[in-house]
């Protein structure tokens, strides 16, 4: 197997990808690319597969891959550890962010700063640039600073978790965001700070991945490419036009045509 | 040839018998009970159901040698935690301090000004040895004169090239109204293989209070059995931290008694067991009359192949009415050998009490290591991270923040490196 990656001008190549869980086989055969700094977005019905597309692409110990191969920035993600891979540049906002009672957010993201710092061969830190550095991404996540010194998303409210998310992401930098349904659960404020967090981290080296059920947050982040994962493929692709068809019809006719 | 309990026992008492330094300090109808269920019981094996899973048949198996006067006592570090009384005692004896503290006193159980030994119930087989053979037994007395806010640090230690076992007791008298802070500190000596057997009383007079944390050191070879003996006169407050850091076989015993109205007190005990190790904690909870009140933590992590154990008692009177009790146990089981076994035991005889108790164990959460990790975090700094938040949470509830920062400190330096 090629060391390289085949495709350099994707950041992300995913190529037949099948997995699943125990015996049970989820995504069957994915397809997707994606070149720096594009946002793409996937739609989808629930239960398609979308979460368990982002938790492979993170490396969650829970899947199993069974055929296909994936390339991000030119070397193969598979076969690296979840840590590794978000050390090269991958994110994921969880749908579920968990609860870590006793793990203070600045020690969390201290740590997973130098860890990142360490991998890229980068200076460390130093304590007073670390807390400047913390206070500008809470602002301008509108994070409140007050959640920045409790334990990570212990008694946070749904939409703190998720804003706490893309606090994350900004701190991090990563290449390649996924954000797992972000928006679901949020109210119109909440979702416009959301898309406010993702458009003012738009660059031309750094892409999104919106997973989404609705269409709603597609008004704010407009995307190069739309998809639509049904049963574990995904079974069309278009424009920002396609999200709008898809808000009008429901996912009905999709379900119609591809059962 | 294998000895029997008994045979064995016998051997340990022979030798314990030898030593020349031995203390007389009950009255001869104490002593002659405690030699009567020496000669009787033997050591407690697991088919006595309160020592189940606490191996103490180990203690038959080192080879025991006197602990003659003249082995040297260690000589301890100084310590970096600050206190108004600093004992030692090591191999079972006190060094007398230069001065104490004005309102404090300290006497041997044989002291004529000292509160004879009073035995309610007839001892155990432990109890009966530590006091039968004790090194020496001692009170520290807090008067009404004494200062505010007390703090006794008191460090254990045991010289042993060889193998001994070490009997000592302590009782702590706090007059009505004092508040004191009491650090029990085991430490570890390199390459001592001490028994010890200790036991403990704590007097609490009315409104009395008492911040206790006992802490023993990791690196520790040594089999530890303490008990610890609480008394709580009306409204007296009384609050223990027990660290355990690793020690090959400890059993802790820690006995409350609610005697007066509102008296309260809470346990917690965090235990840090290595592999190999068992960490035993029995308590009990006898509440005796009416409004009162206990609340009991313990978290262990265990490593594979340890032994955690708690087994807690709530015993409620026919007319402690009111009472309130609470216990919880929580374990992280780090390895698929790991043990844990909880007993929760409510004896409930009053009918408007209101008791409850809450237990879980399990491996660390799958889901939490991931998110940890998919943030960038190694697997073994992620493990690091969530065992040091499972251990915190007991150390931050400690009201002396020194203590906690000097806790803190260990469980980071001696556990989580
Ligand atoms: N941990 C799991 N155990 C069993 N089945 C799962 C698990 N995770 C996902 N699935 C199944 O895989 C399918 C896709 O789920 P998911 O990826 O969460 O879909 P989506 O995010 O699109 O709603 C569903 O049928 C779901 O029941
Ligand atoms: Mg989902």
């Amino acid at each position: 197997m090629p060391m390289t990656s085949p495709n350099p001008p994707f950041l992300l190549s995913v190529n037949q990808l099948h997995a699943g869980i125990e015996d049970k086989p989820i995504l069957k055969g994915i397809e997707l690319k994606i070149k720096p700094g594009e946002v793409h977005a996937i739609m989808g019905p629930n239960g398609s597969g979308k979460s368990t597309l982002s938790s492979v692409l993170a490396g969650h110990p829970q899947y199993t891959v069974t055929r296909g191969e994936v390339w991000f920035n030119g070397k193969s993600l598979l076969e690296m550890e979840p840590e590794v891979r978000a050390r090269e540049g991958l994110f994921l906002a969880f749908q579920y962010p968990v609860e870590l009672p006793g793990v203070s957010m600045t020690n969390f993201m201290k740590t997973a700063l130098q860890e990142q710092y360490l991998h890229q061969e980068r200076e460390p830190l130093n304590a007073k640039s670390y807390l400047a550095y913390q206070k500008q991404k809470q602002a301008e996540v509108q994070l409140d600073s007050r959640l920045g010194s409790r334990s990570v998303n212990e008694g946070f409210s749904g939409g703190e978790k998720k804003r706490n998310e893309l606090y994350q992401m900004a701190m991090l930098q990563p290449k390649l965001a996924i954000l797992d349904e972000t928006d679901s659960g949020l109210d119109i404020d909440a979702l416009k700070i959301v898309a406010q967090g993702v458009n003012a981290l738009r660059s031309p080296d750094r892409s999104f991945l919106v997973i989404t059920h609705y269409q709603r947050l597609l008004e704010y982040i407009v995307p190069d490419v739309v998809h639509v994962l049904y049963n574990g493929v995904i079974v069309q692709s278009g424009d920002a036009a396609l999200a709008l068809e898809l808000e009008k019809h429901g996912y009905d006719p999709i379900k119609a045509r591809f059962q | 040839m294998s000895l029997t309990v008994l045979d064995s026992s016998q051997r340990l008492t022979d030798v314990l018998q030898n030593e020349h330094r031995k203390v007389m300090y009950v009255q001869d109808s104490i002593l002659s009970t405690c030699l009567q269920v020496i000669s009787h019981d033997g050591l407690p094996t697991a088919k006595n159901e309160w020592y189940k899973y606490c191996p103490l048949a180990q203690l038959l198996r080192i080879p025991l040698t006197e602990l003659r006067q003249e082995f040297k006592a260690p000589i301890l570090d100084a310590t970096a935690l600050r206190s108004d009384l600093e004992l030692h005692i090591l191999n079972g004896i006190l060094q007398i301090p230069n001065a104490l503290p004005e309102g404090i006193a300290i006497y041997n159980f044989s002291d004529p000004l000292a509160t004879p030994l009073n035995l309610n119930t007839n001892p155990s087989y432990l109890e009966a040895l530590n006091i039968a053979y004790a090194h020496d037994a001692y009170q520290i007395h807090i008067l009404p004169n004494a200062p505010e806010n007390v703090r006794i640090h008191v460090r254990f230690a045991q010289e042993g090239q060889s193998s001994t076992w070490v009997n000592t007791r302590l009782q702590l008298h706090i007059a009505s109204g004092k508040r004191i802070q009491c650090v029990e500190e085991f430490c570890s000596i390199q390459g001592a293989h001490a028994v010890l057997n200790y036991f403990s009383d704590y007097i609490l007079h009315n409104n009395a209070e008492l911040h206790h944390t006992i802490i023993q050191e990791s690196g520790a070879q040594g089999y530890h059995i303490q008990h610890r003996n609480v008394i709580l006169n009306e409204q007296a407050n009384y609050q223990a931290l027990t660290f355990v850091a690793g020690v090959s076989l400890g059993r802790f015993d820690h006995v409350l008694c609610f005697k007066g109205h509102s008296a309260s007190g809470t346990l917690r005990g965090l235990s840090l067991v290595n592999p190999q190790e068992c960490i035993d904690h029995h308590t009990r909870m006898q509440h005796e009359v009416a409004h009162t009140q206990s609340n009991q933590m313990y978290k262990s992590l265990v490593a594979n192949k340890g032994t955690a154990v708690f087994n807690g008692v709530i015993h409620v009177l026919p007319h402690a009415q009111k009472t309130d009790a609470y216990q919880s146990s929580k374990n992280m089981l780090l390895g698929e050998d790991a043990q844990c076994f909880t007993k929760p035991q409510l004896e409930i005889f009053a009918n408007d009490v209101k008791c409850s108790h809450g237990t879980s164990t399990g491996h660390m959460d799958p889901q939490a290591l991931f998110y940890l990790q998919s943030r960038g975090i190694g697997k073994k700094e992620a493990q690091r991270l969530l065992q040091d938040a499972f251990a915190l949470e007991l150390i931050r509830q400690h009201d002396a923040t020194e203590i906690a920062d000097y806790l803190e400190h260990k469980l980071n330096s001696q556990w989580l490196q």
